[in-house]
């Protein structure tokens, strides 16, 4: 079936905003090749939804009115990840949580059991602990930017990063509970950087069988990667 | 302002429907927007093309890209509004508000709320919109701009003129502090100071309380203040 292509020309305005922030009606004609007149009709269709913004001098950004659309989706990469924890959990037998940053905070947002042991690890999603704690949180932090700003907080925590980078994995014990052991990697997408972690939890009493799972763990966290730099259109995915 | 295109409408009134995050057939968003089959089913294909939905099993949902796309509304500002935004209306009890210059009016940016068991509390959307004059929010941002231009301003919503200008005048002399009440609706109170990027005004920061409250409203300037300067220390 055919496509609207008046509505196209809608979405086609939207996107370009999102690559290019605050765009002039002329600047949008132009890189987007539609009359002028059309895009003056989009962008008043767009302002009646408050899904564009006038700000100064004629420039016009993505407005609020897209923010509701994006409040009940699950976060991008859970979609992303779900076949990855499938196989974790699968081989491990035990609990795997996706984590996200959110500015100094990890937030869990998506959990996987892997066995019914009486004795297991529950995961609460949306669960938050400062991203300097856990193995999760620390698997993030070790690769963004602001972690010079932590490490200069703390000789100890500078030490614990620079660890996580050289291994590209690292494993806590007791952080966040008493004896909850952690195996973490970074979800490094290529050009986006770290957008996430992948984490095995044990109760400690499993800790020693915990090591089997490093090598899938590293394998799934790195095709995750690779797979959500592609969604983002950048091919490839591994560290850089 | 141009006319708007009815198709293109429709389209965007799909995603909104979609909103929920559940899934739907043409025929119950056909339904539920009062649009010919035909149409939903064309502007479906049309979404589903450029991404902004995903089909499964003959329903639709919103695309998982449609989280980046609302992630990047002011993306910068909200960054540095957030936490602030929250710790004042927790410290407060109370609705607070982040509002942007958009045109000749306001349009709510952020809006952060206390969920207590029964109160009353006042509610500002986000997205909705009102005139710069309407508001604390939409007077502080006016208080900033240059006489002439405000004084323009003012004229073009008409009137009290005179009014409107002694009260932008009040503003600028309280050191940009602005206070509303029952001017949104009856029943509304709000103080609202502007907050500034580099040499412009990136906004402005609002507390709305039910005008019941109004006079809590005094103890709210220093804390509000002080939110609005970590938000320029965070937008520096």
């Amino acid at each position: 079936m055919e496509t609207a292509q008046t509505a196209d020309y809608a979405l086609r305005v939207l996107i370009e905003l999102e690559n290019h922030d605050s765009r002039t009606i002329a600047e949008l004609s132009d890189s987007l090749d539609i009359s002028r007149s059309v895009v003056q009709r989009m962008i008043t269709t767009l302002h009646g939804r408050a899904m564009v913004v006038k700000r100064d001098e004629g420039r016009y950004s993505l407005g609020p009115g897209l923010i509701g659309l994006g409040s009940n989706l699950p976060h991008e990469l859970v979609i992303v990840a779900r076949p990855y924890m499938r196989e974790l959990t699968t081989s491990s037998r035990e609990m795997v949580a996706l984590t996200v940053p959110d500015g100094d905070e990890a937030v869990i947002v998506a959990r996987r059991k892997g066995s019914n042991w009486p004795l297991r690890v529950e995961y609460e999603i949306g669960f938050r602990h400062p991203l300097s704690l856990g193995g999760d949180g620390l698997a993030i932090l070790a690769f963004q930017e602001r972690s010079e700003e932590a490490e200069q907080l703390s000789p100890h925590l500078a030490e614990v990063l620079a660890d996580v980078r050289q291994r590209g994995y690292v494993s806590t014990s007791g952080e966040l509970r008493e004896h909850l052991v952690c195996l973490a990697a970074p979800i490094l997408a290529g050009p986006l950087g770290v957008v996430g972690s992948l984490a095995i939890v044990v109760p400690s009493e499993r800790a020693e069988q915990l090591n089997n799972s490093l090598d899938e763990l590293l394998l799934q966290t790195t095709r995750l990667g690779a797979e959500y730099a592609q969604a983002h259109g950048h091919s490839g995915g591994g560290n850089s | 302002m141009t006319e708007i295109s009815k198709t293109a409408d429709k389209a965007l009134a799909i995603l909104v429907e979609l909103a929920d995050g559940e899934a739907a057939t043409p025929q119950q968003i056909s339904l539920r927007l009062g649009v010919n089959r035909t149409v939903v089913q064309r502007l479906l294909m049309t979404l589903l093309a450029r991404e902004f939905v995903v089909r499964s099993r003959g329903e639709y949902m919103l695309a998982p890209r449609i989280t980046r796309l609302s992630a990047s509304v002011y993306q910068t500002e909200r960054a540095a509004v957030k936490a602030h935004g929250v710790q004042l209306s927790k410290k407060l009890g109370e609705t607070v508000v982040l509002q942007v210059p958009d045109g000749v009016d306001v349009v709510v940016l952020e809006e952060f709320i206390q969920n207590q068991r029964l109160s009353i509390q006042v509610r500002h959307d986000v997205a909705s919109r009102s005139a710069l004059t309407q508001t604390a929010s939409g007077l502080a941002i006016l208080a900033t701009m240059d006489r002439r231009t405000a004084q323009r301003r003012i004229k073009s919503y008409g009137g009290d003129v005179q009014g409107l200008s002694q009260t932008v005048e009040k503003i600028r002399a309280d050191g940009g502090f602005a206070q509303t009440s029952n001017s949104l609706q009856a029943g509304v109170s709000g103080l609202a100071l502007a907050v500034r990027q580099g040499n412009s005004v990136m906004g402005s920061l609002g507390v709305l309380v039910p005008t019941t409250r109004v006079a809590d409203l005094d103890g709210y300037r220093e804390p509000l203040a002080r939110a609005v300067r970590r938000i320029e220390r965070s937008l520096a």
